[in-house]
């Protein structure tokens, strides 16, 4: 049973570590499928949680080739640019997103869109809850469109990513949902 | 944000009492305002040395009141020398 956003709030960072959803990639292979009728306005997905560290940081920098100090030279960071600390990447908060729909809709369902804000400067001993609430559901075309508001919120409650999001899930008795997914038009 | 030293008395602190001072993410950083970036012990003498990345010297004394290690001194830092770089905050 996925804890409420808002009694993660109230627990300390191990705690909230403690509720981590995310799945491993062998549950991820071996998932079921969420169907339209299995979702309801107001339902909360599953909460991915984060402790990023200095050496996830190092490792983002690398692997895309973003080189900028404030993300991995602490004295940079502190004195140059007056930050905190070292900061998370914004361009690792969005990676996040499209897993996090991915996750939830597959086997057979694709996330079609998703728009989000960055704010917030988040550094290493932050925990992140990633978080996302159905606010409506429609059919169309034979296929479930679930719209979602979601974000990435520190564990002191500050939302660092404010967005919406819409995926589309197979019906019950309904056919996959085809790939490469096209909007059905009005 | 704003770079900030303590000089503080703490006779009688040992190493067990500072570490479980600082052992968990919210005693050095205890809001998004405030982050300690080190301390320096010299507990035979009963003094630390403390460095603080805050918005303001009020939220620095603040953390002061949470450890209950009162501070001699604090010092609002402008220039700092690091293994060669020079750093104007």
């Amino acid at each position: 049973m996925s804890a409420p956003l808002e009694e993660l709030l109230k627990m300390n960072r191990e705690e909230i570590q403690s509720h981590n959803e995310r799945p491993t990639a062998d549950e991820l292979r071996n998932k079921t499928q969420t169907y339209y009728e299995d979702v309801n306005v107001g339902d909360e997905l599953p909460k991915y949680i984060y402790s990023p560290t200095p050496t996830h940081l190092f490792r983002w920098s690398a692997a895309i080739e973003n080189f900028h100090r404030i993300h991995y030279d602490l004295d940079f960071g502190l004195n140059h640019d007056k930050n905190p600390s070292i900061l998370v990447h914004g361009s690792w908060k969005q990676s996040v997103v499209p897993q996090y729909l991915k996750d939830f809709t597959l086997p057979k369902g694709w996330p079609w869109k998703a728009a989000f804000e960055h704010r917030a400067m988040l550094v290493p001993g932050d925990t992140l809850i990633v978080w996302a609430v159905v606010t409506n559901k429609y059919e169309k075309g034979g296929m479930g469109f679930i719209e979602m508001d979601l974000g990435m919120k520190t564990q002191d409650g500050v939302e660092s990513m404010p967005g919406s999001a819409t995926v589309v899930l197979p019906l019950k008795d309904g056919a996959d949902i085809p790939y490469p997914f096209v909007p059905p038009t009005d | 944000m704003a770079r900030f030293l303590a000089i503080h008395n703490v006779s009688g602190l040992t190493e067990e009492e500072f570490r479980e001072k600082l052992s968990a993410v919210s005693k050095w950083r205890p809001d998004r305002r405030t982050t300690i970036l080190k301390v320096y012990g010299d507990l035979k003498r009963g003094k630390l040395v403390t460095e603080c990345e805050a918005v303001e010297q009020e939220h620095f004394e603040d953390w002061i009141k949470m450890t209950g290690w009162p501070a001699e001194s604090i010092f609002n830092v402008d220039l700092v020398m690091q293994v060669g770089n020079i750093w104007k905050l």
